[in-house]
């Protein structure tokens, strides 16, 4: 599978359908916006026929937002920041499952990574980039590093 | 009849996501026990009877794969539904836990109704009929 077929559609609609099945968040891609560094980031590894890496980023405030929603409860969380993490990984988790099947197809065998915590950073030149934004205008930043063969 | 349960994910909020699920379904829920990995998993399926064993499949230290595998070698498939929720696709690898004995394969992010039916259907399938 070439490069030139990834589709930024098919990465905003995993993120789009992740946020909405798991944290019931409806959100929109939205052109143009570069990632905070206020941000808090996660990368999650994937390998099979093509490697690379998903990078997840968005506000510690909406990462607790998603985890709230998530668990379905109103934060009380003394460590709320540590639970928005955990909460972020495990939705990079689910968006690299759903893009990778839509991107390269669920009969490839790919072998997902575990979700690690990383700076933020802007995506690099020919990297695969959305950004999706919720109904309270938080944004999500998601981005797809694939290796060259 | 009540049923004890094993949650294995490596993500706490997904257990709790998973506990609650289950504490809703309207299921006799005896107890429920976690696990983040599936070393740990064979670990409480050494001390106790678990009915119904819920796995995420990508973990550190022992993947659910490995865990299945582990089981079937050990002969707890008979005593013990597996029903796997994970962020994986991938056909084949979900056709191999299914000829294993996994019960059903379930992609997060899951709906509780899907959860609840089946587990439902696992015990169903179990007992004969029972659940």
């Amino acid at each position: 599978m070439s490069r030139q077929s990834l589709a930024p559609r098919d990465l905003g609609l995993a993120v789009a359908e992740v946020l909405e099945g798991a944290a019931f968040l409806c959100a929109d891609t939205v052109d143009g916006r570069q990632v905070s560094h206020g941000d808090i980031a996660a990368e999650i590894s994937f390998s099979g026929p093509r490697c690379g890496t998903l990078r997840i980023a968005t506000s510690p405030v909406f990462a607790a937002v998603i985890a709230s929603n998530v668990l379905g409860e109103d934060s009380d969380d003394p460590d709320e920041k540590a639970t928005g993490t955990e909460a972020l990984h495990e939705i990079l988790n689910m968006i690299v499952g759903d893009w990778v099947a839509r991107a390269f197809g669920s009969d490839s065998v790919y072998t997902l990574g575990l979700p690690v915590e990383i700076g933020p950073r802007d995506p690099l030149p020919g990297e695969l980039s959305v950004s999706l934004m919720a109904d309270d205008g938080s944004v999500v930043s998601v981005c797809a590093h694939i290796d060259d063969p | 009849m009540s049923y004890e349960f094993l949650l294995v994910d490596d993500s706490s909020i997904t257990r709790k996501v998973l506990r609650r699920t289950l504490r809703m379904s309207g299921l006799e829920v005896s107890g429920v026990h976690e696990a983040a990995n599936g070393i740990e998993a064979l670990d409480v399926l050494s001390q106790r009877r678990i009915d119904v064993v819920v796995t995420d499949l990508n973990m550190p230290a022992m993947d659910g794969v490995q865990l299945v595998e582990t089981m079937v070698s050990l002969g707890r498939l008979a005593e013990t539904a597996v029903v796997v929720v994970s962020s994986d696709r991938n056909i084949a690898r979900l056709d191999h836990l299914r000829a294993l004995g996994a019960f059903r394969c379930l992609a997060k992010p899951f709906r509780p109704e899907e959860l609840c039916d089946s587990v439902t259907e696992a015990l169903r399938a179990r007992t004969g009929g029972a659940a």
